[in-house]
């Protein structure tokens, strides 16, 4: 029986790192299957209900529509000034000397555990991030640095790894290698269970045989495609050592998606800075935030709650939901508003790329199935307070049901009213005028854009050589191309993701392939 | 150096007040924007402001360089939507609308304007010259089509009503056998035959076969055999008693603007429409059941409208090319475009005059024999 008295009190119970209904038996099996069928449901009901609102009734329809176009664009407005004071405080934190901030903190006994899982992406990649966790400006000697290897990717990923263990091993305090062993049962193949392996592996082989604290051990995991800026660790331990509760807190950087954004095409271009920014407006509004992708947190508190599940797709998220819920709530997502460079999803050919991000998309929006962790539990932990449980679970539905119905409804359905509505709503003025009306509201909103398109174009890395200045210009005007983007790699995948959900048909972990001709520039 | 960051979060504070403000300006824009769109307006041109309902117009305009105008005023606010432009603000009341443009002959027309409601309707605009292009039997080695049998100088006589579009040699002088035959010109003598006015035996069945299945319901109106009928996009035309008739075949919620009216008095639908338009309703009305007849858009639509022939013999009619609800008439003094729109009155417009020509609609050209000339007349004055 393996012993789980490290966990805290709620992690310990046996549906606490549920994956989906089938996991569960009785009554618990089936209330978590009707969660895992409600966001599909509600989101085709939206759809489906403007269809046959525009068909039968169609003013209602067409009031409807205004209504949602006018609170677009002041979600628009909304949203932008989010994101331009992120904008305006991430360039700030960019410039400061983070370093001479700790100083005034003893933080000597701290030591920075940067786990990176990969499968089988190139050495390049690897050596790229691993040269800038070398390069930050924090002593190599306080970071350990776990290369987590799959040993479904075969022997090469395994040789990849020692050569870079050759390579950089001397700049940190360890560089352990782990590799984590195919077909476990209960496990889901992808990057939870392997990080969830490589945590337990680091704290045998490392933490416990050199007598470090679990409380003194910051946990960075990186995608493996993460090239930090210099000051990164500093940051961290500024924001740890300023945290109130910082054992009960995660630390969000903000992935900014451009390390490959001069091969780019124009589409990935516009879905990797919309996914920035889209990270870049959570920043402002903490209490809506999730962990994504890469981020850090607390060795103590990744081993109170068993570190992250490995039987399900967006491990990124749910470690964080698993750490709220287990600390009844009580506990923080900070905002780093310090960048860390992504790549932005792209393959050898447009339709590649497009395949690709689809595919991303569906996975990120996946993470629909952490609503139906949050709901669950949010009605067996009877320690959360009402209004924190009501208030989290109303942003994250909300948040999952507009990602899939907005950009359908405003600019595809918003017009249902016109064409389904028959004879008598089409010979009305409130029928010419919709389709007036909401064009206008949307060139409004078109000042989001170019708000979106002034900022990102100061995110780009350097201009190698050999690329035109022409492109700045492309890049700028690269955003008309929004709303085809939101609904063909936000709505759509979401659609699909939400469905497969709903129908029991769960996904897997599909490993984005990265694969990059320029290196990082930070 | 600092030990914070000089650029804090966002405050919780400074969030809800930028939300609630947000909130506010749509709690207060949604129904300015809902009144608006539904035709809401705010009249200053009272003593005494006061919010008003307006309808609109949306006017098709088949022909580019028109104007519209309006009670007499050019209409300058409107929104185009490709070749048809939408007119707001309209107060209710019958309105007079002017379709013109150089060249053109100018469209007229009186139609009600209802508070909330739009009014459609298409206008039409003919080269007041006729466009015409000679088909000659014979072409020069440099295409150039050329008549061998008669002057330059009577050919321009007898043509100077009209407009060429493409210049023809005419000649009395040059042997045929340096000239290459127009196929063209085969082709278009071919489509009016020996027996220029009447149809072929083959058109003639056909056109039997097809009246035998029509629908009893639709056909029980008339209480003439039909003679001639053509048929376009679930339009069909025929006539009847000497007068052709427009009637609407496809589905009834497809029916045609034109053919429905507002009907809620026998004297309001008379002012805004004419007398002619009420008997029809009337006719419809008669044989309905009451709760039929008494929707509550007080829409009616008759199911058959006369063309008017301003009192002639009509010698030939068909559709105009690529448009159902325009007739194409030959009349005795000239070939007419009449349209089946017969709410307030039915535009007629002269497209080529003769009393002795035969007529012939094919593959959307309309041919025309003129005192043995073969031509092709435009619908429109070809670009300069």
């Amino acid at each position: 029986m393996t012993d789980n008295s490290h966990l805290l009190e709620y992690a310990r119970r046996p549906d606490f790192r549920v994956g989906r209904a089938t996991e569960l038996t009785g009554r618990a099996r089936r209330f978590y299957r009707m969660l895992e069928i409600l966001p599909g449901l509600v989101s085709w009901s939206t759809l489906i209900g403007v269809i046959l609102l525009s068909i039968y009734a169609p003013f209602i329809a067409a009031y409807f529509v205004i209504a949602f176009a006018i609170y677009w664009l002041l979600k628009t407005a909304f949203l932008t000034y989010h994101l331009r004071y992120n904008w305006k405080r991430m360039r700030h934190h960019i410039k400061l000397d983070w370093g001479a901030m700790i100083e005034r903190f003893e933080y000597g006994h701290l030591y920075h555990m940067v786990i990176l899982p990969y499968y089988n992406e190139p050495e390049s990649v690897i050596d790229a991030t691993l040269a800038s966790v070398a390069n930050t400006n924090y002593d190599g000697k306080s970071i350990i640095v776990v290369l987590a290897a799959e040993a479904r990717a075969g022997e090469s990923a395994l040789k990849i790894a020692e050569r870079m263990k050759a390579k950089w091993g001397e700049q940190f305090a360890s560089l352990l290698i782990t590799v984590h062993p195919e077909d476990v049962p209960g496990e889901m193949a992808g990057k939870g269970s392997n990080a969830a392996y490589a945590a337990e592996q680091a704290r045998l082989k490392v933490l416990d045989p050199h007598g470090i604290r679990y409380n003194h051990t910051l946990v960075s995991i990186f995608d493996i495609d993460t090239v930090l800026y210099p000051d990164y660790f500093n940051c961290l331990v500024w924001h740890f050592m300023t945290a109130e509760r910082p054992l009960k807190s995660s630390f969000q950087p903000i992935p900014v998606f451009n390390n490959n954004i001069w091969d780019a095409p124009a589409v990935a271009r516009v879905v990797a800075m919309s996914s920035t920014f889209w990270e870049m407006v959570q920043q402002e509004r903490p209490e809506r935030m999730a962990t994504f992708s890469s981020h850090s947190v607390s060795f103590q508190a990744l081993y109170e709650v068993g570190y992250w599940q490995s039987n399900m797709v967006s491990e990124d998220s749910r470690i964080g939901w698993n750490l709220l819920i287990a600390n009844n709530c009580e506990y923080d997502i900070i905002p780093m508003s310090y960048p860390v460079s992504m790549d932005a999803n792209v393959a050898g050919s447009l339709w590649g790329t497009i395949k690709n991000i689809y595919k991303q998309h569906r996975r990120w929006t996946y993470g629909v199935e952490n609503l139906c962790y949050i709901l669950y539990h949010f009605t067996q932990n009877k320690n959360i307070p009402r209004g924190t449980k009501f208030r989290i679970a109303f942003q994250q539905a909300e948040g999952y049901w507009s990602l899939v119905t907005n950009p359908i409804m405003l600019f595809i359905l918003g017009w249902a009213p016109i064409f389904l509505g028959g004879q008598e709503f089409h010979q009305t003025v409130l029928s010419y005028n919709l389709p007036i009306m909401v064009r206008d509201l949307l060139i409004l909103a078109m000042f989001g854009l170019v708000v979106s398109s002034i900022i990102s174009l100061t995110l780009i890395p350097p201009r190698p050589e050999g690329k035109s200045r022409f492109i700045y210009l492309v890049m700028a005007v690269q955003w008309i191309l929004v709303p085809a983007t939101m609904i063909i790699f936000s709505a759509l995948p979401g659609l699909d993701a939400q469905t497969r959900l709903m129908f029991g048909k769960y996904m897997g972990f599909w490993v984005t392939p990265k694969d990059r001709a320029t290196v990082a520039h930070t | 150096m600092p030990s914070e960051p000089q650029i804090q979060p966002l405050a919780y504070k400074q969030r809800t007040w930028f939300f609630r403000t947000l909130f506010v300006v749509f709690a207060i824009t949604l129904p300015v924007v809902v009144f608006y769109a539904t035709g809401y307006r705010f009249d200053f041109t009272t003593a005494s402001p006061n919010i008003i309902s307006t309808g609109g117009m949306y006017i098709s305009v088949p022909v580019e360089n028109t104007e519209i105008y309006i009670n007499e005023e050019l209409v300058r606010d409107i929104r185009v939507f490709r070749r048809a432009s939408y007119i707001q603000n309209l107060n209710a009341g019958v309105h007079r609308i002017h379709v013109q443009g150089p060249k053109l002959q100018t469209w007229v027309k009186e139609l009600p304007v209802r508070p909330h409601i739009v009014t459609e309707v298409e206008a039409f605009n003919l080269p007041v010259v006729p466009q015409v292009r000679f088909v000659t039997p014979w072409e020069t080695r440099t295409r150039q089509g050329i008549f061998v049998d008669v002057s330059t100088t009577t050919l321009a006589t007898q043509f100077a009503f009209a407009s060429v579009t493409e210049p023809v040699l005419a000649t009395t002088t040059v042997a045929t056998t340096t000239l290459l035959e127009r196929e063209e010109y085969e082709f278009a003598r071919s489509l009016f035959g020996t027996s220029s006015e009447t149809e072929t035996l083959v058109e003639t069945v056909v056109q039997n076969v097809n009246d035998a299945f029509t629908f009893a319901g639709r056909a029980s109106s008339s209480t003439s055999t039909a003679t001639t009928t053509k048929e376009q996009r679930d339009m069909r035309l025929f006539e009847v008693n000497d007068e052709i008739y427009a009637r609407w075949v496809g589905v009834q919620n497809n029916t045609p603007y034109y053919f429905c009216v507002h009907h809620e008095a026998a004297s309001s639908t008379r002012a805004a429409y004419g007398e002619h338009v009420y008997d029809g309703v009337a006719a419809v009305l008669a044989t309905m059941p009451i709760t039929e007849s008494q929707d509550r858009s007080s829409r009616v639509c008759r199911e058959e409208i006369r063309i008017d022939r301003m009192g002639q013999t009509v010698e030939y009619f068909d559709f105009f090319p690529g448009n159902s609800s325009l007739v194409l008439m030959h009349l005795e003094d000239g070939l007419y475009v009449t349209e089946i729109d017969d709410r307030s009155w039915q535009n007629s417009q002269l497209l080529y005059p003769g009393e002795d020509i035969t007529v012939r609609v094919e593959g959307g050209q309309i041919y025309v024999r003129d005192r043995g000339y073969l031509l092709e007349v435009f619908t429109e004055i070809e670009p300069a």
